[in-house]
């Protein structure tokens, strides 16, 4: 077994360009959410969306991968390029047969497929661009990482809705620890704000019409976001044998199925996920400082998380800040976790991002859930939390390295 | 017919990256570095240009120089405007 570190950080969200941009922003407790710019709003009756702001793709991309790349992609292969530059890893040799790239993707290419099908349904045209399906194949964000980088090893994307990068994390964690794995580049990746995913989130009656408050008595739901978060995971030795800088140690990951219902959230399916990641971690509830939460903003998710939080952590729940970064950045569905991981690394850093839009406390949620205001602590341990639909559970548990 | 030839000329410098000049019928698909991938995408803009339908029968993997590509699509034009 060995200790997994994390040693290179890549971000693209509605906070920013850049992993430091991320993090900063949680930090100052800023919104990326605005009203939706990628689909006309008029025609939404939830306008608002945490959407990727100023990027210019064909800055970093050539135009040949632009042409065969979803805007899913683009935001992976973007934020995957930081995170291997920031490692200061090159892959080759047997380095590169020994690293794995897992990602995180809800839905794939769905700007794609919902250009693409529009135009047949919709216009009435009777062919498609030739990339329809290699841009739109859940796998090809993590495809495009093994070609702009020359990686051999393992790579493919999994799929679990929200929870869909904690399991590519936790995954490639697995993988890194039992040694099978040197490195891997892992993450989470989406990009599905179209007029279709809209119209069926605005369905399911959990999206918010004006912001995302979570924990807050007047919350009115989630609200969507994109972006992808990408991080380089090494085993200990080989990052201290060169001397690389360390974000902090993956320690543990716990994964459950509530096998209950496909929408509605268990407290008991959550809780054991949190204690799974401690358990796998070897760490205690007295360690913890710090959990980001999965914290949609739902009326169903948020006191049930709080209920799990109080059955896994006990009288540590009451102690320690939980925050909801998703109040900022919105809910990014198969990329959450990732961008979880990296506003948490921040809080092992030592600032702990706050729950912004935060008003007064509501029924069933009576932890502190870090107000609007971020607050400096030094932080030992953390947890992040991903709770999908489909009764999916994942977390991570990590330790500051010091 | 010449307008046809150099709009594909064209279509096949944009996606492929080629320059204009070396885009000459007998120049061979292989050595302008234009792969069965590009040749695909050509294939697309040329279809959206002209609203032709290529078949694999008349462009595909046995295209080998520019020549054929724009013979075959010179001819389809001809026989749909006929």
């Amino acid at each position: 077994m060995h200790r997994v570190v994390i040693t290179g950080v890549g971000c693209v969200s509605a906070l920013g360009l850049t992993a430091p941009a991320h993090i900063k922003a949680t930090r100052e407790g800023v919104s990326g959410l605005a009203t939706v710019t990628a689909v006309d709003p008029a025609r939404l009756l939830c306008k608002v969306a945490g959407e990727v702001k100023g990027l210019v793709p064909a800055g970093h991309l050539d135009r040949k991968t632009l042409n065969m790349s979803d805007r899913v992609a683009v935001l992976a292969l973007i934020a995957g390029a930081e995170a291997i530059a920031d490692s200061g890893l090159s892959f080759e040799g047997e380095l590169a047969e020994l690293t794995a790239v897992i990602l995180g993707t809800g839905v794939g290419g769905m700007t794609t497929v919902d250009d693409n099908f529009y135009r047949l349904y919709g216009e009435g045209a009777t062919r498609l661009p030739p990339f329809v399906i290699p841009k739109l194949m859940a796998n090809a964000a993590a495809s495009h990482i093994t070609m702009a980088h020359g990686i051999t090893g393992p790579a493919y994307c999994i799929a679990s809705a929200c929870s869909s990068a904690n399991h590519a994390i936790g995954t490639a964690f697995g993988m890194v620890r039992s040694g099978q794995m040197r490195a891997a580049v892992t993450g989470g990746c989406e990009s599905c704000i179209t007029y279709g995913t809209m119209k069926g989130w605005e369905a399911l009656r959990v999206v918010a019409p004006d912001t995302c408050r979570p924990f807050s008595r007047d919350r009115k739901g989630m609200i969507l976001g994109e972006g992808s978060g990408i991080v380089v995971l090494e085993r200990l030795e080989d990052a201290q044998a060169r001397g690389a800088k360390i974000y902090g140690e993956i320690a543990g990951f716990g994964m459950t199925s509530d096998a209950n219902d496909l929408v509605q959230p268990s407290a008991d399916g959550a809780a054991r996920a949190i204690r799974g990641a401690l358990r796998d971690g070897g760490i205690n509830p007295d360690e913890i400082d710090y959990v980001n939460a999965h914290g949609t903003g739902t009326p169903a998710n948020d006191p049930t998380e709080t209920e799990a939080l109080k059955r896994a952590l006990g009288d540590r729940a009451y102690e320690i800040g939980i925050s909801s970064t998703k109040s900022m950045h919105g809910h990014a569905l198969g990329a959450a976790g990732a961008l979880e991981l990296i506003a948490t690394l921040g809080a092992l850093d030592g600032v702990l991002p706050p729950t912004i839009a935060f008003t007064e406390p509501g029924d069933g949620c009576d932890l502190d859930y870090i107000p609007n205001i971020a607050r400096d602590m030094p932080v030992r341990a953390a947890i992040s939390n991903s709770f999908a639909f489909g009764g999916l559970n994942a977390v991570l548990a990590l330790r500051r390295f010091s | 017919m010449a307008d046809v030839r150099s709009k594909i000329i064209q279509i096949i410098a944009t996606e492929c990256e080629v320059d204009e000049a070396l885009i000459v019928p007998e120049a061979s698909l292989d050595d302008l570095g234009i792969s069965s991938v590009d040749l695909v995408q050509v294939m697309f803009q040329i279809e959206e240009e002209f609203d032709v339908y290529l078949a694999d029968e008349e462009i595909g993997a046995d295209t080998e120089s520019v020549g054929q590509l724009l013979d075959a699509v010179e001819k389809l034009i001809k026989s749909k405007s006929a």
